[in-house]
């Protein structure tokens, strides 16, 4: 019976397959009346847990094994014993040790919430609280001994964690785009207030978005869990993953650690968008790192800032990539400080608020604005980035591109003398 | 059987957030400093801004909030099937320190490095 409703989708006629059986086992007991059955309805899974579960599971292990015999091929019996202390001694008392017995005893209570027999427990909770202290005090026994086996077997083969039929199920649940951690989070949040949520866990993938899976046994528990969650969209029409696709579902590799001192990465966003960039420092806790990049600088527009005059802003204009010049600033009237970073110890040049060391750029940005994924810096820029280094650092050796004068092709510029003065062009050729 | 009492649940998402290169539990950093891991107290994080950056990642991969471990499919694939309950990451990018797992092996806990890609 239990096998049965697995295998279908879950639907409310749950209710109905619950109160078939019960009937059998009215044959059998025949004590409740029909009022009562229909007040327990109403009671929490928990309540039964401790109640029902061992009388149940003897009774309808017959029942529930006929239908089992697949399940041994995945299932580990020892790992079982493992992950569920609280519950396999039953079998031990029994003295029966398939594992298949004990799943359809199992599921049994699990998928039952509605038949908690309160006369009956009444009568009975003396009886009740001896035998489950006497379960919990053998099965912390039997736990220490699991854990000392697992400390010399260290993994366990994955294939033994396999999902089998009578395991909770995933749920793909639509959730707002960019919200799936938070709506996950919350979830959590909710279990803390009202534990009788009774979903078993919530996940959201990075890789995954605009959905996220909730495991619980049925789908009532799902859409109970997420009734009232503005991030959850969509409850009408839920997914459930198929069982052999539950642990594709929840495969993620370890991220390859990608920002380290010295990595290449390239810029994602900004004027520098696509210039490659060395690491030069990572700060984990704020998320944030140093690079090391060619300046697009343009010193004109700095000098005109820093003396107050006029900044023409050209929408979408990025300067050409080159190193700076100090000299070059200076004699644009800009000033430049010397600073010691109180962190490394090493010298930079600061410009209107930027660092510069070598030439070189030195910026602080989010880990957000770079990637680091799959960077292959062509030999020229690499070439680029190499040449200060080479060069032993002297400042003015370091432009060679600047040695024909201030200019590169592709600045914009505007004549200061001449009958041309005040217009404004862009600079096509450089002649020596 | 009841789950123990649930780990603290991160107050914020994204960049603060780390996670315990042990266990997995996802939490922030201010919370790691206020009271260390709930599954694994002997890394002593309480406090110790160097061991939380020793003991914790910003780099993780996915994050999952488990609210019944004991009876959770999902707990025991992922091997946090006997931790509190809390919100964990799916897997982490970095392994302890040789000298942490050394602790660990003091401590008589199980750790499991991750899988490389």
């Amino acid at each position: 019976m239990a096998c049965h409703r697995d295998e279908d989708d879950y639907e409310p006629d749950q209710v109905l397959d619950g109160d078939e059986e019960e009937e059998l086992e009215e044959e059998q007991g025949g004590q409740r009346s029909r009022q009562k059955r229909r007040r327990s309805d109403f009671i929490d899974d928990d309540e039964a847990y401790d109640g029902g579960v061992s009388r149940k599971r003897r009774n309808k292990r017959p029942i529930g094994s006929k239908f089992l015999d697949i399940e041994a091929e995945v299932d580990n019996d020892e790992e079982e014993e493992e992950e569920d202390e609280g519950e396999d001694d039953f079998i031990v008392d029994t003295g029966t040790d398939l594992p298949e017995e004990e799943h359809g005893g199992r599921r049994m209570h699990r998928h039952r919430p509605l038949q908690p027999q309160e006369d009956e427990q009444e009568e009975d909770v003396e009886a009740l609280e001896r035998r489950i202290q006497a379960r919990y005090a053998r099965s912390s026994l039997s736990h220490a001994e699991y854990d000392e086996e697992e400390t010399t077997d260290v993994v366990v083969n994955q294939q033994a964690l396999l999902p089998c039929v009578k395991d909770p199920k995933l749920w793909m649940v639509k959730c707002a785009i960019g919200r799936e951690q938070e709506a996950v989070v919350c979830l959590m949040q909710k279990y803390i207030d009202k534990p009788k949520l009774n979903i078993k866990s919530a996940v959201a993938l990075d890789h995954l978005k605009n959905f996220i899976y909730i495991e619980a046994d049925n789908e009532a528990h799902v859409r109970e869990a997420c009734k009232g969650l503005r991030n959850i969209l969509a409850l009408h029409k839920l997914n459930r993953v198929p069982i052999g696709e539950m642990t594709d579902a929840l495969s993620v590799e370890s991220k390859a650690i990608d920002v380290s001192r010295g990595t290449w990465v390239r810029m994602k966003m900004g004027t520098y968008k696509g210039d490659l960039a060395k690491v030069v420092g990572v700060d984990d806790v704020r998320q944030r790192v140093r690079v090391k990049l060619i300046p697009r600088i343009d010193l004109q527009a700095i000098a005109n800032k820093l003396e107050g005059r006029q900044v023409v802003k050209k929408k979408a204009f990025v300067p050409p990539p080159r190193f700076m010049n100090i000299d070059e600033a200076r004699q644009l009237h800009i000033r430049v400080e010397r600073r010691r970073d109180p962190v490394t110890g090493d010298y930079f040049e600061r410009i209107d608020g930027m660092l510069f060391k070598d030439g070189f750029l030195y910026k602080a940005v989010s880990m957000k604005s770079i990637s680091s994924q799959n960077i292959r810096p062509t030999l020229d820029e690499l070439e680029k980035f190499q040449k200060p280094e080479e060069n032993g650092a002297r400042l003015s050796t370091l432009f060679s591109d600047r040695k024909k004068g201030p200019f590169m092709k592709g600045d914009t510029v505007i004549v200061v003398k001449g009958d041309l003065k005040n217009l404004k062009g862009w600079v096509e050729k450089v002649e020596e | 059987m009841r789950n123990a009492q649930p780990a603290q649940i991160p107050t914020s998402f994204g960049h603060e957030l780390r996670a315990c290169l042990r266990c997995r539990l996802v939490k922030t950093y201010d919370q790691f400093r206020e009271s260390g891991c709930e599954n694994c107290p002997f890394f002593n994080l309480h406090d110790d801004n160097e061991r939380i950056s020793d003991c914790t990642t910003p780099n993780f991969n996915g994050i999952i909030s488990m609210m019944d471990p004991s009876r959770s499919w999902a707990g025991r694939w992922l091997r946090i099937g006997k931790f509190v309950p809390g919100v964990y990451t799916l897997a982490v990018s970095e392994a302890l320190s040789e000298d942490l797992q050394n602790l660990c092996e003091d401590e008589r806990v199980q750790y499991v490095p991750p899988k490389r890609a």
